[in-house]
């Protein structure tokens, strides 16, 4: 493996084992341990991104709303809801990823803000 | 550790103020928005509603109480065929599989009838909430739970059923919470038995709240009482009865009708009770409708000689507010040896309503009766009154303190509600007024519809329906045995001679008071008649030369029973898929009356362009509403110019207030019997407009005005008549709404076959058509079709929400399925299975 594969990796790893945390927590509590995760992530990594928890959370409700999609017919809710919220159903679906996004990135930004204070 | 420097904090800063808008708005939402925290959760969020639309292929439930384990096998319309070895058991699965298919449903109704929807969905409630409980219905509900025989199979329906929904509750969990809980930030609320109660107490007001004293008095205001009382008779002009009165064909009983006359002030009443006291309910203001444009449930049965293959055979399509989910909810309920029956059921009603088991099959239609009065009180204090005078003497009012609970538990108004010993009492213009009326003095009695469902002929279906009270319906029933049947069954009021029925009567005497209620056998009913066949579509049951006894007033036109006998009559080799066919056969009686009228009309002016381009177009028309047809529309434009030019009188001008200065509404159009004898009478001076004072009109120069400025309007409106813009089908559609109206879940516009006064009215904009069809045939093995305008499941992201609605549309019929046992139903018919098992705590 060369160099900077392993620095990938290295850089990678802990984002990917964030997403995992993410839709675990998801899975576990309620939506707003997205932000609890990235403040975690933020606090604890040295080497934190803050855009890299606000991927990870847009990767985590990405992967969750799959899974809800082949359960059921998650396209056919969105334009639904979309006529309801008078907007298209795909930005419904857009804004959900977002909000994780940006629960996660702001997490993760004031936790290293935090970690530097202390 | 570095001190944290200016532009660190300013580094952070966005991801602050970021976190802290996506916390703030997840928690608290903004605006209009609610909390999106909850509801974008991709796990147990909104999008959770998608993940548990469908019905898991197996699936496993327990249910405190049950007896014994329970198979259900859903088939693949999404029925649920429940097996069972106790009735008590089938009620508690039916309650569950309710339950978890129309929770939502089952909570807004009940909450409809028990005057607490504001509870649920907030302020927007609070003029329904207040309408409920004024007309007491609420208390009425708490009066019969209270004298309930707990030991009644009805009653035991009732908590079984109870118990089912509550065990779906119980174990509900985030992720299968209703998408409306979801939007209105809610959690469903426990099942009480007395819930049952409210159910069919709204459905009572729906079907059986009438206001033909109001008509009456609003009409009299304007044009005089002869002319009310002829405008909104007591019978029907046209007698096509439900009980056969041996005619083979409608009979016209036409009378003069007398001119309009000056306003009576006589009739002072009018102008205290011209508003609706029950507001929503209250003839629509200004230029309304006639009375039979939109409305209609028809059912028929055939005795074995007039059908092809020797069966009875039954149909019935009740016609209601149509919603999503529906009102409906198809389940077959299977206990060996005790109970097998099939049919619809409404969320929160313990059994099937309308059906059939192996031996029977019925079905309902409204039968329209008065079972509502009104009576003008006397009280000792006009602002807060206490006592009201009856036979001389006071009388304490009942008062009951109502509270409105808002979303969040607080109270959001608050009623003094007074009662006599007639109903609730209400101000109106200034006036106390008090109602009387069945709904709340019997009610639904569930035990009916239970030994209804276990009948094994008809006599012992009729005998189980005797006891039911309200709202009264006309219950046809036909056996495998080759009976048929028919009765309007419910309680009706027997009013002292002196008693109108029809008119407000004086609350000072007990003289005024109802005497009791028809007996049984005084009812219309009808079993194997000569003829054959029996049917009801709302007409006046019973003919008046048979029984002259007061029954209602203001009837709605035959024309659909008229159209029903005339088929029945003609063939007497009748089939399902006849009967198919009739139930959206697109003739209109109403039509082949009333079209040869405009078209000799249109020769009163050989000169008119417009009006002979008129006649000829609508003489093209075959009097049919298909889909494809390009003049009917010109027809009903015609219709809607004729009411507004003939009842041009009934539009009240400026003058027309109330004592107290209020603005009163107008009565609706009176019914097209009554134009039909008009039409019979050119010189009368009905026919006159009074907004042309220069030119006294005459009936055909009314109805040719009319079919010109309808032709005149439609062209402009939809263009050329043979470019296309006529169809039917582009006019005339179909929305089924959302229960709370939601947009996004409603269907999507459907063309629908028929029109005003046909079998399959469906009105236009006002989303009222055919609830439930069904076909029954009863031959040595029970055969049986039907549809609704849904689907079983109340998830709008369901493909179970509106899977039936196509066929519907197109008036087609499923196959209903009637497995004898839960491994009967073949593998690819099956598209889930629950098994209950019994659970103690």
């Amino acid at each position: 493996m060369s160099s900077r594969n392993k620095l990938l990796l290295r850089s990678a790893l802990p984002v990917g084992l964030l997403t995992i945390g993410i839709m675990a927590t998801t899975l576990a509590l309620p939506w707003w341990s997205v932000a609890v995760a990235g403040l975690l992530y933020g606090w604890l990594i040295p080497a934190a991104r803050a855009w890299q928890a606000g991927a990870a959370g847009l990767v985590a409700w990405s992967v969750l709303l799959l899974v809800a999609a082949v359960e059921g017919p998650v396209g056919v809710l969105a334009g639904r809801l979309g006529v309801l919220f008078h907007v298209p159903g795909a930005v419904l679906l857009l804004v959900t990823v977002l909000f994780a996004a940006v629960l996660g990135w702001g997490g993760a930004g004031v936790g290293k803000a935090i970690s530097r204070k202390l | 550790m570095p001190r944290p420097t200016l532009s660190r904090i300013l580094r952070a800063l966005p991801a602050l103020i970021g976190l802290t808008g996506a916390l703030w708005l997840g928690a608290k939402g903004a605006g209009p928005l609610p909390p999106m925290g909850p509801l974008l959760d991709p796990w147990r969020g909104l999008w959770a509603v998608a993940a548990t639309a469908e019905l898991p292929a197996r699936a496993d439930g327990r249910i405190p109480g049950l007896g014994d384990s329970v198979s259900i096998r859903y088939d693949d319309r999404g029925v649920p065929h429940i097996f069972a070895r106790r009735e008590t058991d089938a009620w508690r699965a039916l309650g569950f599989v309710v339950a978890r298919d129309r929770l939502f449903q089952l909570e807004l109704q009940a909450r409809a009838g028990a005057g607490t929807l504001t509870a649920l969905v907030g302020k927007a409630a609070l003029p329904l909430d207040r309408e409920t409980r004024q007309l007491g219905l609420p208390r009425a509900a708490e009066r019969r739970m209270a004298a309930v025989d707990t030991a009644s199979d009805g009653w035991q329906a009732v908590l079984a059923y109870s118990a089912g929904v509550n065990a779906w509750i119980d174990q509900l969990d985030q992720r299968h919470l209703p998408l409306e809980y979801r939007l209105l930030q809610k959690w469903p609320s426990r099942w009480r038995p007395i819930d049952c109660l409210h159910l069919f107490d709204r459905m009572g007001l729906t079907l059986s709240m009438s206001q033909d004293e109001l008509t009456q008095l609003a009409a009299s205001h304007l044009v005089g009482r002869a002319a009310a009382e002829a405008l909104y008779p007591i019978n029907a002009p046209i007698q096509e009865p439900i009980q056969p009165n041996g005619q083979t064909a409608p009979r016209f009983d036409n009378r003069k009708i007398p001119p309009p006359g000056p306003p009576d002030t006589s009739v002072d009443l009018a102008g205290r009770t011209g508003r609706s006291p029950i507001g929503p309910h209250a003839p629509p203001a200004g230029p309304a409708l006639s009375s039979d444009d939109g409305i209609g449930s028809n059912n028929w049965a055939i005795a074995p000689r007039r059908t092809r293959d020797g069966y009875a055979l039954l149909a019935g399509d009740p016609h209601l507010d149509l919603s999503l989910p529906s009102i409906w909810y198809e389940a077959h309920l299977v206990v060996p040896g005790r109970l097998d029956v099939y049919g619809v059921t409404i969320a929160g009603a313990p059994t099937i309503v309308l059906g059939f088991n192996r031996q029977v099959a019925w079905s309902f239609t409204n039968t329209e009766g008065d079972v509502v009065d009104y009576y003008l009180e006397q009280v000792d204090d006009e602002r807060h009154p206490t006592r009201y005078l009856l036979d001389g003497s006071w009388r304490p009012l009942q008062i009951r303190l109502e509270a409105y609970p808002g979303v969040h538990g607080d109270t959001i108004a608050l009623d003094t509600l007074r009662f006599t010993h007639r109903g609730g009492l209400r101000k109106i213009d200034g006036r106390w007024i008090s109602t009387r009326w069945t709904m709340l003095e019997t009610g639904f009695d569930g035990g009916a519809l239970v030994a209804a469902a276990r009948a094994g002929s008809v006599r012992q279906w009729l005998e189980a329906m005797s006891i039911w009270g309200a709202p009264a319906q006309n219950m046809i029933v036909a056996d495998r045995a080759g009976s048929i049947a028919i009765r309007s069954t419910g309680r009706f009021p027997l009013r002292p001679g002196k008693v109108a029925g029809n008119q407000l009567e004086d609350g000072t005497s007990s003289a005024s008071d109802w005497t009791g209620y028809w007996p049984l056998s005084a009812y219309p009913q009808a079993i194997d008649p000569a003829q054959g066949y029996l049917a009801s579509a709302n007409q006046q049951p019973i003919d008046p030369k048979v029984n002259p006894a007061y029954f209602g007033s203001n009837w709605a036109s035959p024309w659909r029973a008229e159209r029903i006998n005339q088929i029945l009559r003609a063939d007497s080799a009748m089939t399902p898929d006849k009967i198919r066919q009739m139930q959206t056969d697109p003739a209109s009686p109403r039509a082949d009356l009333l079209v040869p009228w405009f078209l000799n009309a249109a020769n009163v002016d050989p000169g008119d362009v417009q009006l002979q381009r008129a006649a000829r177009t609508l003489e093209q028309w075959d009097r049919r509403y298909t889909r494809d047809n390009h003049r009917a529309i010109l027809f009903e434009a015609a219709m809607r110019e004729l009411n507004a030019k003939l009842w041009d009188e009934l539009v009240p001008g400026s003058g027309f207030r109330a004592p107290d200065g209020t603005l009163m509404e107008p009565p609706p159009y009176p019914g097209l019997m009554v134009v039909a004898e008009l039409l019979q009478d050119p010189g009368n001076a009905w026919w006159d407009d009074r907004r042309t004072p220069d030119k006294i009109e005459t009936r055909d120069d009314i109805l040719a005005a009319s079919l010109r400025a309808a032709y005149v309007r439609t062209v402009a409106e939809y263009g050329d008549p043979d470019r296309g813009g006529w169809t039917w089908s582009t006019r005339w559609t179909m929305q089924v709404p959302h229960l709370l109206r939601l947009p996004g879940m409603a269907s999507p516009p459907v063309s629908v076959q028929g029109g005003p006064s046909t079998l399959s009215p469906s009105s236009r904009g006002v989303d009222f058509g055919a609830s439930w069809r069904m076909v029954v045939e009863l031959g040595p093995t029970v055969r049986a079709w039907g549809v609704y305008p849904g689907g079983q499941s109340g998830n709008p992201a369901s493909p179970r929400y509106l899977d039936h609605l196509q066929k519907w549309s197109l008036g087609e019929l499923d196959t209903l399925r009637l497995p004898a046992a839960a491994d009967s139903l073949p593998r690819d018919q099956t598209s889930a299975q629950l098994t209950l098992t019994p659970w103690s705590q």
